[in-house]
């Protein structure tokens, strides 16, 4: 086992925060979502669904790369 | 059985309004830089715009976005952020760490960076002005889940001041648009709007329309 802090490895305490920070994003992009089907829903101009499907490429991303710090680190 | 009485009630506005329910051949000649793309910052008249406050009878006459050269900064920041693991890569900065914590370090950065230039853009894309034949409206995304609309009827206009200073705005054409109102709403203002005195312009001309449209008595 590497560097402690207080017992608790300094890469097993950097993997909550990375676990945590991302588990926050991924409100934030769910929170991207609503807000672009909110704004979508208060004027149609042209390319919403291409917005739409932005913002939920950017949530699927952040699931990604939420699992892959679950597993490599 | 031949109509005795056939009522003009409902052509009255159409043709009462300078700028009725569609735009007259010169009036677009006037117009000539407009564009109908999804995109463009100056629309007159356009096509297939679906408004949440607009009523079913209002008609759309100016369509507006802060102008195009405003999402300058935006774009070099992103490309900077996207660019930048690429750069710091020649630089030991994250040396200390793992290789499998590196890797997330550097997702995270892109997920960072998607997020930045993404609210940027629906920033410009979704904060519009809308003019209509009846109101003028000034719709704005100020933040995540936090919508503004602010809206004033025509008659309710008091003066359209226009403001344009600095290079890149002269060269541009692009400025604000100051419009105090009579309404509980003090001020509406359209930031970095192209062709300023041509939508002030279109403005002193629908508050005219609504003069006259008062002292004939045909208000709606």
């Amino acid at each position: 086992m590497g560097t402690t802090l207080i017992g608790f490895s300094i890469l097993g305490i950097a993997k909550i925060f990375a676990l945590f920070g991302l588990g926050i994003y991924i409100i934030f992009a769910l929170v991207v979502v609503r807000q672009v089907n909110l704004m979508v829903e208060t004027i149609e101009v042209g390319y919403e669904f291409f917005i739409k499907l932005i913002a939920w490429a950017h949530l699927i991303f952040a699931v990604f790369v939420f699992l892959t710090a679950l597993n490599i680190l | 059985m031949p109509d005795i009485f056939i009522s003009e009630q409902k052509n009255i506005k159409a043709h009462s309004k300078g700028i009725s329910t569609s735009p007259p051949k010169s009036v677009v000649e006037r117009h000539e830089f407009h564009s109908h793309n999804p995109l463009s910052s100056y629309c007159y008249f356009p096509d297939g715009i679906k408004f949440v406050a607009k009523d079913s009878n209002e008609k759309i006459v100016l369509f507006l976005r802060k102008h195009p050269i405003t999402n300058l900064p935006w774009i070099i920041i992103s490309l900077l952020l996207f660019a930048a693991p690429m750069v710091l890569n020649s630089f030991p900065l994250l040396s200390f760490l793992p290789d499998n914590f590196k890797f997330v370090a550097i997702l995270g950065w892109y997920l960072v960076a998607i997020a930045y230039a993404f609210e940027s853009f629906l920033d410009w894309f979704f904060s519009v002005y809308i003019i209509t034949d009846e109101r003028v409206f000034d719709v704005d995304f100020v933040n995540l889940i936090y919508r503004e609309i602010t809206e004033a009827n025509i008659d309710q206009i008091q003066e359209v001041t226009t403001k344009m200073g600095g290079v890149v705005r002269t060269i541009f054409n692009y400025g604000d648009i100051y419009i105090p109102t009579a309404s509980e709403t003090p001020n509406i203002e359209f930031e970095a709007v192209a062709h300023p005195d041509q939508v002030a312009k279109i403005l002193r001309e629908l508050r005219v329309e609504e003069e006259k449209e008062k002292i004939e008595g045909r208000v709606q």
